[in-house]
């Protein structure tokens, strides 16, 4: 058993270009799974117990079960319905891509709604009381006050959020995609070195989360207020 | 609907010995898991750089590389390894190199809470037990580790709800398991979303639990409202 690094150097191409794939998909998944997300996340403060409600249960059931689960209800659950495949939403779910962006964003969408809730609840009261007090109506409130504090305290668990999506991705190769993880796949039956071709597509992965994790960081400081601080976490 | 009903009946036996399996998959995976995580814990907390690194390499890979992933190569490789390492051609069941994976991941997520844990100790607690005539290990057992329990049993019980939804993952390895189960079925009676409704139903029953028990743990020490 040795290590061959020429053969990794030999799979580097197939599993880069896989790679664009995983990145295409883990986009699509954050640009649903924010949009998705937010809403949720107002839902949770909606007047209306019943809007609150669907919101929490919703985050309940898809915290609560696999995201192969969901995959699965998408991608093969989803066919099954006449009604659907009869509509112009068919055209979008017909494509693999879709449908694992479509689970990734429902899935991810429970996870964001809860740190949105919970970054806005951790804006201290007084904040509101005082916007009130100058005359915002509770929009503007939200938009120029609460918002801006609530996404510097949302900022490192979606972060996080983002990272885990990226790791998510690898369930594409399970209906059958060649994702970073399928391309690896494929690439291990056909050489048999699953410690090259493992290891390799383990790194780039973990290039990949690094660079989310710094970029994040920079975000963060970006945004950061002046002044002294810290021990508020 | 009757159709439906029928097939989970029909497939009702198949899919209880999924459940099995999920079970021993996840609570085969706890004790090992655990181990690892103190291992990671003590480690991590070290005097000795070397070591701290060799926590922290092992924490973000496991942490860093899709669950899937590691499966593979677990499945691919493990055998592999142990052959090399023992001498002889070894075979392992499909199972217990899933238990072994997911040990190996939620594993590194544990030895994280505990770490937390065991920092979030003020060094006042330290010095008190000092002052008060207790030795460094009376110390650690009566003072610092029932306060860690405190700490770490959250976040614990979300590292176990990780785990058990990751069971489903070991599907993709040949494991029997629930995903594995309804997904024969799903096949063979061409209604996938009864049969995976149904799965995620059977998760929901054991998650649901440990999600409100957080719920409410987190408003017991919520102050803002």
């Amino acid at each position: 058993m040795t290590f061959d690094f020429a053969l990794v150097l030999d799979s580097l191409p197939e599993l880069l270009d896989a790679t664009v794939l995983t990145l295409g998909l883990t986009a699509a998944s954050v640009v649903l799974g924010v949009l998705f997300g937010c809403g949720l996340g107002f839902a949770r403060f909606s007047r209306y117990r019943v809007v609150r409600e669907a919101a929490r249960y919703y985050s309940l059931v898809f915290r609560g079960t696999p995201l192969l689960v969901q995959l699965f209800l998408i991608y093969y659950g989803l066919g099954q319905s006449p009604l659907l495949r009869g509509s112009v939403l068919w055209l979008v779910l017909r494509e693999p891509f879709w449908c694992v962006s479509l689970a990734l964003a429902l899935n991810s969408a429970a996870y964001t709604s809860e740190i949105f809730r919970g970054a806005v609840r951790a804006v201290p009261r007084g904040q509101w009381e005082a916007a009130t007090t100058l005359g915002l109506r509770p929009a503007a409130t939200f938009r120029a006050v609460i918002g801006p504090q609530a996404l510097r305290i949302a900022l490192p668990s979606y972060g996080n959020e983002v990272v885990m999506i990226v790791k998510s991705t690898a369930l594409a190769s399970m209906v059958s995609m060649f994702d970073l993880t399928g391309a690896a796949r494929t690439l291990v039956a056909d050489t048999y070195a699953p410690y090259e071709i493992f290891t390799a597509s383990g790194a780039i992965y973990l290039v990949l989360t690094a660079v989310l994790q710094l970029a994040f960081k920079l975000v963060e400081k970006r945004l950061e207020l002046p002044g002294p601080r810290k021990s508020r976490a | 609907m009757d159709d439906n009903a029928a097939n989970l009946l029909a497939y009702a036996p198949q899919i209880g010995e999924g459940v099995a399996a999920t079970v021993l998959l996840a609570l085969g995976a706890v004790p090992p898991a655990f181990l690892v995580g103190v291992v990671l814990a003590v480690l991590h907390l070290s005097r000795l750089g070397a070591l701290r690194g060799l926590a922290q390499a092992y924490t973000a890979v496991f942490r860093g590389v899709p669950e899937l992933l590691i499966l593979f190569f677990f499945y691919y490789g493990i055998a592999g390894i142990l052959s090399v390492l023992l001498g002889r051609t070894i075979e392992l069941p499909d199972f217990w190199i899933a238990v072994t994976a997911l040990a190996a991941i939620a594993g590194a997520y544990t030895g994280e809470v505990l770490r937390g844990a065991v920092l979030a100790i003020p060094a006042g607690q330290w010095e008190a037990a000092a002052s008060l005539g207790l030795r460094p290990f009376q110390a650690w057992l009566k003072v610092i580790l029932p306060q860690c329990v405190r700490l770490a049993l959250p976040p614990l019980g979300n590292v176990l709800l990780v785990l058990i939804k990751d069971t489903a993952l070991a599907s993709a390895i040949g494991a029997e398991e629930i995903m594995r189960k309804s997904g024969i079925a799903a096949g063979s009676t061409r209604s996938p979303f009864v049969f995976f409704g149904a799965a995620a139903a059977l998760y929901l029953l054991v998650t649901i639990p440990i999600l409100q028990w957080q719920d409410r743990l987190e408003r017991q020490f919520d102050t803002s409202r």
